[in-house]
């Protein structure tokens, strides 16, 4: 793990993923720490932003100010409870549509259907439900949780000349309003057969524009085009800056369906890092080749935490798999070793500088 | 010693009268012959007459005679050694492995799910099945149903050895309206405590 802290005015972006899971750390200057959404270490088994951050020294306590869960996926939330819990100090962002009560319902509905919570796929928020309304607010009466919603500033800090804010740019009202929608249609009926909830729209994605040490980024979040009045498309027509982000965290794993022309056109400046986590959960790992090649066309300096290839299997898996026997089929581990991709600037220097750690690697590495 | 003696007649008595009229293998014949000299042997205890050989269960001490008596006597040995033990069944389970999952995808007759091992250290894996091996009693598989993954590892006779595995659904049965309004009210109860710590 990479462990040498950031200087007092160095803005850092840092990327982890193992092949399941994506977590950011910021680091925005003055000692101010943000997280974006949370990925499990699986051999430590420990949320790792925790653990880098412990790792550099930081108390997390007291110099974390945010943490943004940006969606419900289980890939981006996997222990932010345990983050929630120990950054005392920091603000909780989610999507407004997390925060309605018809999600709220599918939360208790799937403790009340599943009991174990090892299963419970909206444990974590429900632990950081629970613990938001026990936190008192601060000396200053700033409440613990804010909603994510599009045009809303949820961190601000410095001043002009020096200013860091932390702005959403989704999900828009017709996003919040449709999976809320998705989340009242999934609500059972009596009668029907007992499950744990499954719904999951990215539309309610929170995007991330932010800007410290005189620099803009653009955090994609799962964000994708649409439907209409959602995604890239509205933000687009609502958000514009007269700077232009100079690196970008692909939204969606680099998935075609968040790829929008006009966020490389208009938001995001020539020459950009991106930076991305790829993911082997699904049936069609991301990001697929010809993505590779796409983001690669956009942005020659593009860095990927893990390879989308699943790894050799570990001695583990081989023994699982032969206890298994040959009812299942396709056993694999899409996790794998955690990979981290550390950008870091300062407001004097035009270009990123990148370290790599574990598998992580440029992403024209993987292509085939 | 007379209830050890009719354990082991009840016992092969209910074999016999569950023996199939036709012995469906060699090994059925063999189970058979075995049988009827174990009982010969019970019975001769029983009277008070021991065996030919003078060997008595308990011991097991051999004969020296090597009279064509004596070659009936060694048969005995070798049935009375080789007789099915009646505290020993005829298959056991020696291995019995399981695991607890959450189906993630159902597409194209396939389910994809996310198992953990319940009962030793292992990784969480995703693995995929045929969508055939689920019959739920009405209603189709979706994501989001759990299910359990067991291997068995069976020994039978002559050390043999056999593995069979299973995947059910966990019945958890159906929502009851009171339930659902139980949920309703939490869910209401939540959000009015999350919306005076949220702005």
């Amino acid at each position: 793990m990479l462990n040498d802290p950031p200087s007092t005015n160095e803005f850092e972006v840092s990327i982890f993923g193992p092949g399941k899971g994506e977590c950011i750390v910021l680091h925005l200057g003055g000692g101010h720490w943000a997280v974006i959404d949370s990925c499990v270490d699986q051999q430590s088994r420990r949320p790792v932003a925790l653990a880098y951050l412990e790792n550099l020294g930081v108390n997390v306590a007291e110099n974390v100010r945010l943490i943004v869960a940006t969606h419900a996926h289980d890939d981006h939330f996997a222990g932010i409870g345990s983050v929630v819990e120990a950054c005392t100090s920091a603000v909780f962002v989610c999507s407004a549509a997390a925060t309605a009560e018809e999600f709220l319902a599918l939360v208790e509905l799937d403790q009340e259907a599943i009991g174990s919570l090892r299963l419970s796929a909206y444990r974590e928020y429900s632990r950081i439900f629970e613990h938001i309304a026990s936190r008192p607010r601060d000396g200053r009466g700033i409440k613990a949780m804010r909603y994510g919603l599009e045009s809303r500033v949820v961190f601000e800090a410095g001043s002009a000349g020096a200013l860091t804010r932390i702005r959403c740019l989704s999900p828009t009202d017709e996003a919040v309003t449709r999976s809320r929608k998705a989340f009242a249609s999934a609500f059972p009926v009596a009668g029907q057969r007992r499950r744990a909830p499954s719904v999951n729209p990215n539309e309610l994605s929170v995007a991330l524009w932010v800007e410290a040490q005189g620099k803009s980024i653009l955090l994609g979040a799962d964000l994708e085009n649409g439907p209409a009045g959602c995604g890239w498309e509205a933000v687009l027509g609502a958000f514009s800056s007269t700077d232009t982000a100079s690196l970008i965290k692909v939204p969606h794993h680099g998935s075609p369906n968040a790829h929008h022309d006009g966020v490389w056109t208009r938001l995001v400046g020539g020459s950009p890092t991106a930076l991305l986590a790829p993911f082997r959960g699904g049936t069609n790992p991301r990001p697929a080749p010809p993505d590779c090649l796409r983001i690669l066309s956009l942005a020659p300096s593009s860095y990927i935490t893990a390879s989308p290839r699943l790894p050799s299997p570990s001695t583990a898996l081989k023994r699982e798999r032969a206890a298994m026997n040959s009812l299942a089929r396709n056993v694999r581990d899409p996790w794998g070793a955690l990979g981290h991709v550390r950008a870091r600037s300062t407001q004097e220097e035009a270009a990123w500088r990148i370290d790599l750690d574990g598998p992580a690697r440029h992403l024209a590495d993987v292509v085939t | 010693m007379t209830a050890p003696l009719v354990a082991l007649k009840t016992q092969f008595a209910g074999r016999d009268s569950n023996r199939p009229s036709v012995a469906s293998s060699a090994d059925d014949e063999a189970r058979t012959e075995s049988e009827d000299r174990a009982s010969t042997v019970a019975r001769r205890y029983r009277m008070g007459l021991g065996t030919r050989s003078g060997v008595t269960p308990e011991t097991g001490a051999a004969s020296q005679r090597h009279s064509p008596d004596t070659l009936r006597d060694r048969d005995h040995q070798t049935s009375r050694s080789t007789a099915p033990r009646p505290d020993v069944p005829a298959s056991r389970i020696v291995g019995l492995q399981k695991w607890e999952g959450r189906i993630t995808t159902v597409e194209n007759d396939v389910i994809t799910a996310e198992l953990t091992p319940l009962d030793h250290e292992g990784p969480t894996l995703l693995a995929d099945f045929d969508l055939d091996l689920l019959t739920p009693d009405d209603g189709a598989v979706e994501p989001g149903d759990l299910v359990y993954l067991t291997v068995r590892t069976v020994r039978g006779r002559g050390n043999s050895k056999s593995v069979t595995s299973s995947l059910r659904l966990k019945r958890m049965g159906r929502w009851s309206e009171s339930e659902l309004q139980r949920v309703r009210d939490r869910a209401r109860t939540k959000w009015e405590s999350i919306h005076q710590h949220a702005q």
